[in-house]
Order: C-alpha cells, then structure tokens, then sequence
C-alpha cells in the first residue's frame, strides 16, 4: 500500500481535519448563557431519561464523523494498492490508451528496414508539394517509407484483437509544433479503423514537435476514458531535440506530479521507431538575396548553402532556382563529402517589380527530403521617386519634359543627379531612382505634392525655400527622408537657424566654414550604419578608405538621437543621421557638398560615390518602402506586412505552403497598415494576399526548424533520465511488437483504491445521515410542543 | 377605587409588568368582556340560591334586598309582574341570601410563578393576578361571596369569601400586594384549604401547577370530598410548552437558588416536552375522573380572551 499524495503535509493537515468534530464540541461547550426557569422538573426527568441512550448516539456519531472525515483524507490520500497476486484488481483491467504519434519533420526521415514500416511508404513530397503529397498514395512496401509510416504501422498494431480488450479506448494525439488531437473522444477497439485511416492520410510533418506537449494532451484524453488504467504510449523516433530530456518542468506539466517510489496513474511508455541509418542527407539552407535593394531588371544573385549532414557522402546532383514556382536557373552540384558545404550561386534579374517567392531545391534522394529546399522572398523595387532641390540651379526653370534637359542646363549638381540615375557599379541597367529636378526658386515649386516623392534631396541651396519651410517636418514624420547637402552657397542661417525652426535638426555651427591645408582622411565611425554597411561587407566596392575631405561646414548636432556615421579625421562630423517620428522618417546632413567642382572634397571622383548616394538614397526611403524588405524567416518567427494608410485593407489571406488559408486583419498604427501572422511553423512560401487589388500579393519564405535536423536521438543518459524513480516520467522503452506488456494484465503494478473508498465513504455517510436524523429527531421533539400531542391545548 | 401602590413580585422582570396598583387588575376591556358572562355553578350550591343558582328550597321566605334587570336563563317565576305592569319591563326581585355562591380563589404565589419569557408580554403571575381579579370581580358583581388564599409553601394570605361591596377592593389589594417567592407546595395548601373552608363552594385554584399529578389529584380529591366544586386554571408560559431554546444554556432553578443545570437545549427538548405532554396527561385524566375542570393558560394569549371562553363553555353546559 502506498500514497500518491502521500506527503508530511498532507497528513498534518488531514490529522487536522479529522479533529475538527471532536474541536467544534468542546469550543461549542463552552458558551452558555443563563437562563432563569420555573419548570426545573420536567428538565430534570427528561436528562435522567435520555441520558443514557443520548450518550450512545452522541458517541456513536461522533466516531461515523470521524470516520468520514479519515475515510475523505485517506481516499484523497490516493492510496495505491500494489502487489500482484494479492491484487484483485490488477489482472486485466481495461485500458485506456493514449496513442503520441509524432509528426514532426524528422519523421519524414526514411525509417530503417523493419521499423515496423509495413503500411504505406511515400513521404517524398517537398515542401512546396505538401498539400498535395501525402504518404497515402505510396505503395505497401515501398523502400521510401518514412519514420511517420513506421509509426502508423505500429499503432495499426493496436487494432489486433488479441491486444485490446473490448472496453480498451485509443485517443490519438499528433506531435507537432502544438499537439493535434485526431481523436476528441476517447475510441473504442472496434472504432479503430478510422482512426487508423485517418492518420495514414496525414501529409507527412513540416514543423518541430513537442513530445511532452503531445504527452500532456495525450494525457487529458485518456483522463476522460472511464477504466481506471491509463496507458501513454509515445511512437517516435526519439528526436532528442523533440523529446526535451532533463526538462523537468515539461516533463512535469506533461505527466503531472510524481511522487518516488509510488505507482503514477498514467504511465508512459516510449515505442521508438528508428531512422534509417547511415543514409546520405543534404540540407539546403542561408538562402539569400543581394543587393539589398534589388531593382527591375537589375541584376541580383541568389545563394543557398547546401550542406552534407549525413554519415556518408552524397553524390553529385542538380541544384535549381525557382522564382515564384516555376524554374529559372539550374546547376549542378559536385559529390560532396561528410560534413562539407558549398555555397551556391544563382545570378539572375527579376523582369518585374514588387514581391517574388525565390526557392532553391537540390534533387536529392536523401534520408530527409524536407530540407532539400530553402524558400525566401524577394522585393524587386520599381525605381524611387526623387525630388532635387538644388541650389546650383538657380535661375534654371523645372524642366517638364525631363532629366535630359536639365542636366543640360547646369553643371554642378550631375554627379549626384548621376549618381542617383545608376549604380556605378552596373552604368547601364535601368536607374533605381527617378529624379526631378527643381530649383529654389522655382515658381513651380510649391504646386508640387511632396508625398509623391520618397525623398527630398536640398542640394547647396543658400535657405530653405519658404514654401518647404513647414512642410518638411510633417513629410519626414510621415515616413519620408530629407537629406540636406550644405556646400559652397549654403548661408549660416539654414544651418544653425532653419533646420532648427523646421525642427529637423538641431545644430552648433563654428564661425567660419572649417578647411584643412591638406586633403584630411574621412573616419567611418559606424561601419554598420545602414550607408555604409554594405561597403563594410563588400570589399570590392569598398571605397570608403579614399574619401578625404578639404573643407566642410564644422557642426556639432545637439539632438541625443543624431547619430554621426561619418566623420573627418578631425572630428568633425560629414554625415548626420536623424530619425524622426515613428514611421521611419529621417533626416541625412551633409556637411560637404557633392559638386566636385568646388574642391571642397574628393568624392564624386571616387569609386564609392555613386554606391554611397544610391544607399543613402534608399535609407531615407526607408520608411517608405517600409516592410517590403527581402523576406526570409525563421520557423515561428511572425511575418510582418506594413503598407500606407491607402488603400485602407480589411483582410490579408495567408496561403500556407500546405495549401490552407486563413485571414489576418490589418492593425492601423501611426497611419500605417500592419498585418501580422504568427502561424507560421511550416516551412515553405507564405503568400499573402489583400482584398484590395491594386496591392500587389507578397511572399515570405520561411526556413524549416533546424532542430529538426538535429540528428542526434535520446542517449542511454537521456532514457535513464526519463526511466529515473524520482519522477519515472516514462515507464520504459517497448518494441512496436511488445506492446501487450503495457497493456496486458501483467503492466498494473498498482490499482488505485479511490473506487472502493468512495464507495466506503458513501455508506459512511448514508449512516452518518441516518444517525443525525434520528438525533435530531430526537432532540428537536414534536414541532408545536405539547400541544401538538393531543392534549388540552392552551388557551 | 385609589388603592395604594405595591411594589412588584421581586422575580417579575419589567416595568410592563408591575401594576400602578389593584385597579390596574380590572383593565375595563378585559372586564367588559368577562361580565357579560355569569359565573355559572354546575352543581347545586348549598343554602339558599336564587337567580343563577339552582336551588332545592324553593319557595322559602327571603328579606327583600333589590331589583335587578331580568336577563336570558332567569326562572320567568321571580320576574316581579308588579314592576313590570308599572315601567313595562322585566325585573328580578332579589333577596338577602340569594348570594349563596361561595368562590374561594386560590391563587399560587410562589417564585415559579414569577417566569416570564422573552415573548411574553405578562410574568405567570401577573397573568394569574390578573385572572384572579377578574374571576373575584365577575363573582362579587353577580352578589356571589368571593374569597383568596394566596400561597407558596404556606398559606400566605386567607380572605374568607364575602359579598360586601368592600370586598373586592380588599381582594384586589392581597392579590396586588403578594409577590411571587419562595418555593411551592400546592398539594398541602390544598388540603389546608379543603379543612379550613367550611362550607361548600367553589374553589378556582390558579396556579402552575409544578407539583407531582398524583399528589395534586390527591389534594383535588380532598377537596371535592369536601363538595367543592374545583377548577384549576393552570398557567404556563409558552416557552414552558414549546421549550424554543438551541444554545447551550445555564437554567437556574426560580424557586431553588444555586440550582442550575448546563445543557444543550437541542438534547433535552424531546424528552422536555415529553415530561411536560405526561404530566398535562395525568393531570387532565387526573381532573376528569374527579370532574374538575381543568384549563390551561397560555401566558403569551390574552388572558381576558381565555376566561372568557372557559365562561361561555361552562354557560353552554349548563
């Protein structure tokens, strides 16, 4: 005999409870209150009458509350009867059965030959095929059966006559990244089939799973079951990463309390089915896209690294690129050794703008197929609308009919007009910006709309022009870029008084504009601001180290969020960065110009010049073309869409790469749409579609779980762990083919008691029920007095 | 009627409870109610009866005394036709001994007496001076003799029936005056009263009647040998018949101080009320082989109401 709530505390706090009558008597005896009274002697005959037999009852009473009150702690005590042959309950008690099938990724791993793999194989599908593959189209006996189908095929084991009893019940529960019930009620042997179906027809796993997640549902299912034996069997491959070893509270939460050396209630055991050994697995992961900006037509590489993770090595294959489904490019990749990797390339232009699902695949016939292939996506920018104000075009009209002409009309201003029109590094592809050009005083200035421009560019003007005076704070905060370049004709008052007044930037400027005798080196004080990360990764383009400076406007900003990425030698700052508002809206100072001609500095004479324009260019547009960044996601991690107030969304549909659907609903936050999706475990391409036409679709890529790839399985110290008598969080480990231990007569060591007790208790309380009636009757007497015995009555 | 205020029984709690004086006995509702009755005598009274009492000496020379107004039940041979041919209207000629009717009240003044429960508006004995002096009025209004003996284990106080006009305000002064104390023994102050009353009568005895019902009866039986006729109006408080108490409580004996006895209620109710329904019963079949009236008075009930209803019945069984 033993307890499952067998603590100390628990005994002092029943020892208590069962005091409690005896307590209430004596506390009730105490309180009197003196009555005065005439008829002494009728009192006096009842006492002496009922004395006697009262003190039977009263005892008698006392011992059935007591008993009821030991009986009540020792039944919640749960005590355990163990014991076999002594046992009268534990011989073949029904069972009800709580089947964890995992269905994670690494199930799809090819099981080993005689895993119990005798249903249906298949599980090949990729990861784009999921919705449509599934492993109920393969063949019996194909060599391809997966970890899943060995798993199946050991749970059909269940549907044998010989195991179940006729009032044993099965629930299933899958484990994935959040236990799937197949079965809310629990099923009885003769309903099995459909169960068995029904998991057949799974496609096989993409997400991790959780196995003492699944354990814990498993166990609330069988809670609802009515025999008194609960068994937990778990079919898995015994992921390591899956089953959570020395995770105590998981474990815990899982199966409930355990107490050392009592019998738990619901006892787990672990029916392992094995992958296949020694099979070859590439792993296609990092997919990646570049440049950071990708425009139309512009060429952009994708690369994926393409790793050996398994024990042997993997012969020669093809890799393929595909853009939004269907295949672009082709390669193949050389045999690779154990553990090698190899970085593919894949160059390739994107013929149109907006969102592109990009999926590189290796044709592989591996142990895993899942991580054959990598999904992102890709943003392909249409060019950025520009605004240039510049001050060396004074005197010049805004030329309607284009670029041409005005680059025509002045000098200075065309490297960086030129700049902006092409990326240095590829002079002929398509501008990623589109430039309009204005000048100061332009009387055509202040009918333009600001918001149609991504950024504003105020080139070397001498002050603001008065119709952008208090325009320029709003257009900033509402999530554009303003880049002010200060030169030769800037006056002192737009540096220290109008950026000020506009509250854009708040600066100290020296008296007189600063000039080294001698060209002064520029010092990158933050390699990885967003301008200049890009340089810093790329050496190639890597310009930076030639810039030098002459003369520049000597500023000191005052704002606590301005950042100074760029600096001379001296200290003084060239490139000041400010945010403003919360739309991603910023401001960019120059405090050198970019006309060459001025011999203020070298740079429109170096390589980085054009390169470093363009991605300033683009990191204040950054809150315009906010969230539309190339995508690749983890698994789990959310996606993020955020888009203009307009057109106002009210539902974005998620397509998931197995095909299903749901809607998300738009959160307006600072004028912005935000749709956020945090389902987002299966690996594969996302779509994410709007109501609104006009929105283009976009696509996420979202990588598999590497912990699923995690090869390594429970270890001996991991079983130990589990099997430990502390806790015994899992019984032990069963062939699919012993499954009759867990559940034949042999498997109860210990029978709860609570049944009987219950019913003990019961009959106690009928007793105690009868005997305080037959007190209370007693001592309460006729209800209306003596009147009511047929006496005279008074008058 | 200005009578001198007494102080009150010692045990009587309240100020409702003490009477500014004897004519505070004689409420004039309670009164009116109860002399609309006569006190009728069942039996044949020694002596000589006219009016109301039967008599077997018809006919026997009486002095004249007065006239009274003829009412229903009057031998239609005492209506005085010479009046009647006169003024038009019935009246009975009434003679010196027709107050033949001898009530001996005897009423039992002892400290059981003196319970009064939370619920009731009167003591016991409050409630049995009341009735005691309305019983005394009723009989001296009808020129029947009324007498007192108030009692605890002795005679405390014996008034010799008369019908003087004087004698109700004395009456109404002994009962007004008497407290409740001391100890009861109904049994020996009956006999006691059985030998000293001479004559026969009737004896209304107004107590609670604590006493053991076979020593009771004993004491009836004496004075029923002795002719009288008996009624014994028992008063009890309510809580003395229901016994509403559930806490644990302390009783303290009226009569007997330091005699207390701690209980729960809840356990002695049944066999309280039990003693309480045996004792009523050898009471009542006690009372009814020796054919005593016997009636039992709720002190929680308007007293008036209970004597007037005994009164009727007592007039229907005539």
């Amino acid at each position: 005999m033993s307890f499952l709530m067998g603590s100390l505390a628990w005994w002092v706090v029943g020892a208590a409870a069962v005091s409690l009558p005896v307590l209430i008597h004596l506390l009730h005896r105490q309180k009197t209150r003196p009555v005065p009274w005439a008829a002494m002697m009728f009192l006096r005959a009842s006492v002496l009458q009922q004395k006697h037999r009262k003190k039977v009852d009263n005892w008698l009473l006392m011992l059935l509350r007591l008993a009821v009150l030991a009986l009540l702690v020792f039944l919640l005590g749960r005590p355990l009867l163990s014991g076999g042959i002594t046992n009268p309950l534990a011989s073949d008690a029904p069972v009800d059965i709580g089947v964890v099938v995992d269905h994670s990724l690494s199930t799809r791993r090819l099981a080993a030959d005689g895993a119990g793999a005798t249903g249906p194989g298949g599980g090949a599908a990729l990861i784009g095929d999921a919705a449509s593959g599934g492993s109920a189209g393969s063949a019996p006996g194909d060599s391809r059966a997966t970890v899943y189908d060995a798993a199946v095929a050991a749970v059909a084991r269940l549907a044998d006559p010989a195991l179940l009893r006729p009032s044993d019940t099965v629930s299933v529960v899958l484990a994935e990244h959040s236990p799937r019930v197949l079965t809310p009620l629990p099923v009885p042997r003769d309903a099995l089939g459909g169960t068995l179906d029904a998991l057949r027809k799974q496609p096989p796993g993409l997400s991790a799973g959780s196995i003492p997640d699944a354990v814990r549902r498993a166990r609330e299912l069988v809670g609802r079951g009515r025999n008194t034996r609960k068994v937990i069997l778990v079919v898995s491959d015994g992921q390591r990463a899956d089953w959570q070893p020395k995770d105590a509270a998981a474990w815990t939460a899982a199966v409930g309390q355990r107490v050392k050396g009592v019998e738990s209630a619901v006892r787990v055991y672990d029916v392992p089915v094995a992958p296949a050994a020694g099979k070859p697995n590439l792993t296609v992961g990092d997919l990646g896209v570049s440049p950071a900006v990708v425009g139309v037509n512009r060429p952009a590489a994708v690369t994926a690294t393409v790793v050996n993770t398994g024990p042997a090595e993997v012969p020669a294959t093809d890799a393929r690129l595909l853009v939004d489904g269907r295949e672009v490019a082709r390669q193949s990749v050389a045999a690779l050794p154990v553990a090698a990797s190899r970085t593919l390339r894949f160059d390739h232009s994107f013929a149109s703008a907006n969102s592109h699902a990009v999926e590189v695949r290796v044709d592989a016939r591996d142990a895993l197929d899942a991580d054959d292939a990598a999904a992102a996506s890709a943003y392909v920018w249409p060019a950025l609308p520009v605004l240039v104000i510049d001050g060396q075009l004074s005197g010049a009209a805004l030329d309607a009919s284009g670029t041409e002409s005005a680059l025509r009309a002045f000098r200075r201003s065309r490297y960086l007009t030129t700049a902006l029109l092409s990326d240095a590094a590829a002079a002929d592809t398509p501008p990623l910006a589109k430039v309009t050009l204005a000048g100061v005083a332009d009387p055509k200035l202040p009918a333009l709309e600001l918001d149609d421009y991504a950024l504003v560019v105020v080139n070397d003007v001498p002050a603001l022009p008065a119709v952008l005076q208090n325009k320029l704070l709003d257009y900033a905060k509402s999530g554009h870029g303003v880049w002010f370049i200060l030169g030769r004709n800037t006056e002192r008052g737009l540096v220290r008084d109008q950026l000020a007044a506009a509250n854009l930037m708040h600066l100290d400027v020296a008296d007189q504009q600063a000039a080294a005798e001698s060209p002064v080196l520029v010092d990158v004080r933050e390699p990885q601001h967003p301008t200049l990360a890009g340089f810093a990764a790329d050496p190639a383009r890597n310009g930076l180290a030639g810039l030098t400076a002459l003369k520049w406007w000597s500023v000191k900003p005052r704002d606590a969020d301005a950042r100074v990425p760029l600096a001379t030698a001296t200290g003084d700052p060239l490139m000041i960065d400010r945010p403003i508002g919360s739309n991603g809206g910023r401001v960019v100072v120059w405090t050198t110009p970019v006309d060459g001609a001025s011999g203020w500095n070298n740079w429109p004479t170096v390589r980085a010049f054009a390169p470093l324009v363009n991605v300033t260019a683009y990191h204040l547009a950054a809150g315009w073309t906010k969230g539309q960044e190339n995508r690749r996601l983890d698994s789990g991690q959310p996606l993020v869409w955020t888009g203009p107030a307009d057109p106002p969304v009210a539902w974005a549909e998620v397509t998931r790469p197995d095909g299903t659907k749901a809607r998300a609903r738009p959160l307006v936050r600072d004028a912005r749409q935000i749709v956020r999706f945090s389902d987002t475990y299966l690996p594969g391409r996302y779509e994410l579609r709007f109501d609104r036409s006009e929105l283009p679709p976009v696509y996420y890529g979202v990588g598999i779980d590497r912990r699923e790839l995690d090869e390594a399985a429970l270890t001996d110290d991991d079983r130990a762990w589990l099997a430990a008598d502390d806790h015994k969080y899992v019984e032990r480990s069963l062939a699919p083919t012993d499954l009759a231990a867990a559940l034949g007569g042999g498997g109860g060591k210990g029978v709860e008691l609570w049944p009987l007790l219950a019913g003990g208790l019961l009959a106690f309380l009928l007793a105690e029920t009868f005997m305080t009636w037959r007190v209370m009757r007693r001592q309460v007497g006729p209800a209306g007095g003596v009147g009511a015995v047929g006496l005279p009555a008074a008058v | 009627m200005a009578l001198a205020t007494q102080p009150s029984p010692a045990a009587d709690r309240t100020a409702a409870d003490h009477a500014p004086g004897a004519t505070s006995l004689l409420e004039p509702a309670a009164l009116q109610r109860i002399s609309r009755m006569e006190l009728m005598a069942s039996q044949v009274m020694d002596g000589y009866v006219q009016g109301l009492h039967r008599s077997p000496h018809v006919g026997f020379a009486l002095d004249f005394a007065q006239h009274r107004p003829y009412v229903a039940g009057d031998d239609v041979r005492r209506i005085d036709w010479r009046v009647f041919a006169k003024a038009d209207r019935y009246y009975i000629k009434q003679y010196e001994v027709s107050t033949n009717l001898r009530c001996q009240i005897v009423l039992d003044a002892s400290a059981s007496m003196a319970y009064r429960g939370p619920n009731d508006p009167l003591s016991k004995f409050r409630f049995a001076q009341f009735v005691a002096a309305a019983l005394a009025y009723v009989v001296l209004h009808q020129q029947d003799a009324a007498g007192l003996v108030t009692f605890d284990s002795r005679v405390r106080a014996f008034v010799p029936a008369r019908s003087t006009p004087s004698q109700l305000m004395r009456l109404l002064r002994t009962i007004d005056e008497t407290p409740a104390e001391r100890e009861s023994g109904i049994g020996p102050i009956l006999h006691e009263v059985a030998e000293r009353i001479d004559r026969r009568g009737m004896v209304v005895v107004i107590s609670d009647l604590f006493e053991d019902a076979g020593k009771l009866t004993e004491a009836v039986h004496h004075l029923r040998h002795k002719r009288h006729e008996v009624i014994l109006l028992q008063v009890m408080s309510d809580d003395e018949l229901t016994f509403p108490f559930r806490t644990w409580s302390e009783f303290e004996n009226l009569e007997q101080a330091g005699d207390k006895m701690k209980l729960d209620p809840a356990q002695v109710r049944a066999g309280y009320l039990d003693a309480v329904a045996k004792h009523q019963k050898a009471l009542t079949d006690g009372m009814a082989k020796l054919n005593v009236s016997h009636l039992l008075l709720n002190t929680s009930k308007p007293f008036d109401a209970a004597l007037a209803t005994y009164l009727a019945r007592r007039a229907g069984r005539k």
